[in-house]
């Protein structure tokens, strides 16, 4: 398990270290290159030590030279033993044989066994080193040799022994190449670039920092390589200091719109094809009632549920402005709340890209309220404060229009003329007439309902529409109140008081075709009948069969 | 070389005044049969290689101690130190020992008169007819 790990850190380190990868591949080459050079050194050590120990058994044959002779000079076996004793104290001999006229003399090995029956004959003859003895007062005269036979173990052991020296040299001397290349490497390439990459690391680039060249390779590829990222660097922080040159130049444009489309009296807003709102301002926030913060967009509403019973209206300007593919406008009637005041808006919708539709809503509600006043103007009796001619026959219409509609819902035309009002006109003036029609208007408003409708046409002739009553009876109890109430003294000022009566005619209108023209004069004639019948009368128009 | 230098520088000494060079003579006694022998013979005897005369006598080689010296510088060519060594390393051995050792000729002579095996040398001047001469060492 730990061998296991420690070959993957092994592994890890070759990856991430140069000098790792480095020192193992030199120790490779110098690891092969040394064993090649083994494989030569080996035998060649192994020759050499073979030669020296000839050598060596040479002159050791040399240095007993002198006794050996004597030896066999004289036959001496006793001389001979101590000759071939003392070179068998070598270690690297193994087996002394003496001879003297082929007859052997002595005959010595490492054993000590020295009887010539027991001795093996030596086998490695090869080897075995034959020199001939000469007398030692006749050098001519051969009075024996000496045979020497070196022990091939031991000289075995001293060739591995040397040999082993040699390798034990080459790995040392490997080892500490690799350690050298190890610190060289980690010096001159891992130490500057950890150092380069550790500072490029804490760079703040942006502040103008830059990397330092290592001392020492201000000249080499560390320094060029330093360089170059310098140079990127600059290049670099320029790039995003122009950018942000730009992107703040853009966020000031953006907050001047947003400004403008935020604080705007005008409401804008951006609505999808169904309608549903995707943003608005701040004014568009305050005319429909919505919270101003358009941040959490799935709360958003339908813009067509803020605008109350416009709903159905406002969803057909959607689909007009899609289907026309162009900007359709239209005038809306805000209620707001209770309390609140109403307000008109007119809202324009326009196409835009991706489906969407722009909304811009202005207020139109002094307008509104301008051109009510001026029309409400034209259509009031300034005297009476009742509603006019105009008036009247626009309201005419209206519920002409209504009964077409809905032939259940009748109405009936009164048509009113004032009796003695030239009289008190005469006798007190102009204006105890004009307070005259003011109290009969004040009478007239006095006997009908809110939803009815009354008015001067001129003079002293007066209509009244009322809406809803149908029945007969109603209606005469109605205009018997308004005979009543015109009937009753009219204070004209100074103490004075008038009197006049009222002469009504009726006419129903059931949704029978006519104009309105023709409504007016079935009254008219009604009127004149019941002034005929007397005053303060009133009478029906009867001219139908039926009605 | 270095053989003749020696040689030359033996002569030169038996060329001194107090012996002449080449007057020493190998003897024996007169009737032990053996007449002649050759200059490796003698030294084999004298050396204790031979411890029999060639007519099977056991050999008693005696040294003089006056002409020691000359003798082996003109039998071996060699001088007496180195005899001295070669002598000693048998001294262990005990196979072999030097020749006697005697203090003059006259002793020389009775010796070997007395002893038929004795072989010894002599000036040539000094032999008489009671010994045989078996070399002539300045021949």
């Amino acid at each position: 398990m730990a061998l296991w790990t420690a070959r993957i850190t092994m592994a890890n380190v070759f990856r991430t270290s140069i000098a790792a990868r480095t020192t193992a591949v030199i120790l490779l080459l110098v690891g092969l290159v040394g064993l090649g050079f083994l494989a030569v050194a080996i035998p060649l050590a192994g020759q050499q030590e073979s030669a020296k120990q000839q050598a060596q058994l040479n002159e050791l044959l040399e240095t007993v030279q002198r006794t050996v002779s004597i030896a066999c000079y004289l036959g001496d076996k006793q001389l001979a033993d101590e000759v071939a004793q003392g070179l068998l104290s070598n270690r690297t001999v193994s087996e002394v044989t003496i001879r003297v006229r082929g007859a052997q003399l002595v005959r010595r090995n490492k054993a000590g066994v020295t009887d010539p029956a027991t001795v093996a004959p030596s086998q490695s003859s090869s080897a075995t080193l034959v020199r001939k003895v000469v007398s030692p007062f006749n050098s001519t005269e051969t009075v024996g040799e000496i045979a020497l036979v070196p022990d091939a173990a031991e000289i075995r052991s001293n060739v591995l022994r040397a040999t082993l020296f040699t390798s034990l040299l080459l790995i040392v001397q490997v080892g500490f190449i690799g350690l050298g290349v190890v610190a060289v490497v980690r010096h001159f390439v891992t130490r500057p670039i950890s150092g380069i990459s550790a500072r490029l690391h804490e760079l703040r680039a942006e502040t103008g920092q830059k990397l330092v060249v290592p001392r020492g390779n201000e000249t080499d590829e560390i320094g060029q390589l330093v360089n170059d990222v310098n140079t990127m660097v600059d290049y670099l922080v320029n790039i995003l200091n122009e950018e942000r040159g730009l992107r703040v130049q853009i966020e000031i444009e953006e907050k001047k719109f947003h400004a403008i489309f935020e604080y705007a009296q005008t409401g804008i807003f951006l609505i999808d094809e169904s309608g549903l709102l995707i943003s608005y301002n701040r004014a568009f926030a305050q005319f429909f009632g919505v919270a101003q913060s358009a941040a959490y967009k799935d709360t958003l509403p339908l813009f067509v549920a803020l605008v109350g019973e416009h709903r159905e209206a406002v969803q057909a300007l959607i689909s007009r402005t899609i289907s026309a593919n162009a900007s359709v406008e239209r005038d809306i009637k805000l209620e707001g709340k209770p309390g609140t005041p109403i307000r008109w808006v007119n809202v324009v919708l326009s196409p835009i890209e991706d489906q969407r539709l722009q909304g811009v809503v202005n207020d139109i509600t002094e307008r509104k309220r301008a051109e009510d006043a001026a029309q409400e103007l034209a259509a009031t009796d300034p005297l009476t404060r009742l509603g006019n001619r105009l008036a009247f026959e626009r309201k005419l219409e209206q519920m002409m229009d209504e009964t077409y509609r809905d032939p259940n819902h009748h109405f009936t035309l009164l048509m009113i003329d004032l009796d003695w009002f030239k009289q008190v006109n005469d006798t007190y003036g102009h204006k105890a007439g004009d307070e005259v029609l003011i109290q009969v208007a004040r009478v007239l408003e006095m006997a009908v309902r809110k939803t009815d409708f009354v008015g001067r046409l001129g003079g002293d002739e007066f209509v009244v529409l009322l809406a809803s009553a149908s029945r007969r009876e109603i209606v005469e109890l109605i205009i018997e109140k308004i005979i009543h109430g015109i009937r009753q003294p009219i204070a004209i000022g100074e103490g004075n008081s008038a009197k006049i009566g009222a002469s009504v005619g009726a006419a129903v209108f059931d949704g029978e075709a006519m104009t309105k023209e023709a409504l007016i004069r079935r009254a008219d004639e009604a009127m004149y009948s019941a002034k005929e019948a007397g005053r303060n009368a009133y009478r029906f128009f009867e001219g139908r069969v039926g009605a | 070389m270095r053989f003749i230098a020696s040689v030359l520088i033996a002569g030169l000494l038996v060329l001194g005044p107090a012996h002449a060079a080449g007057d020493l003579v190998v003897i024996t006694n007169a009737g032990n049969g053996v007449e002649k022998l050759t200059r490796d013979e003698v030294v084999n005897i004298f050396m204790g290689r031979y411890k029999k005369l060639p007519s099977g006598m056991a050999a008693l080689p005696v040294d003089e101690s006056g002409e020691k010296a000359a003798f082996y510088r003109a039998l071996l060519g060699k001088e007496l130190p180195e005899i001295q060594s070669y002598w000693a390393r048998l001294v262990f051995s005990g196979q072999g020992s030097p020749p006697r050792q005697m203090d003059n000729a006259d002793e020389v002579l009775e010796t070997i008169i007395n002893n038929k095996g004795a072989i010894g040398y002599v000036d040539k001047k000094k032999v008489s007819s009671r010994v045989k001469v078996l070399l002539d060492l300045s021949r």
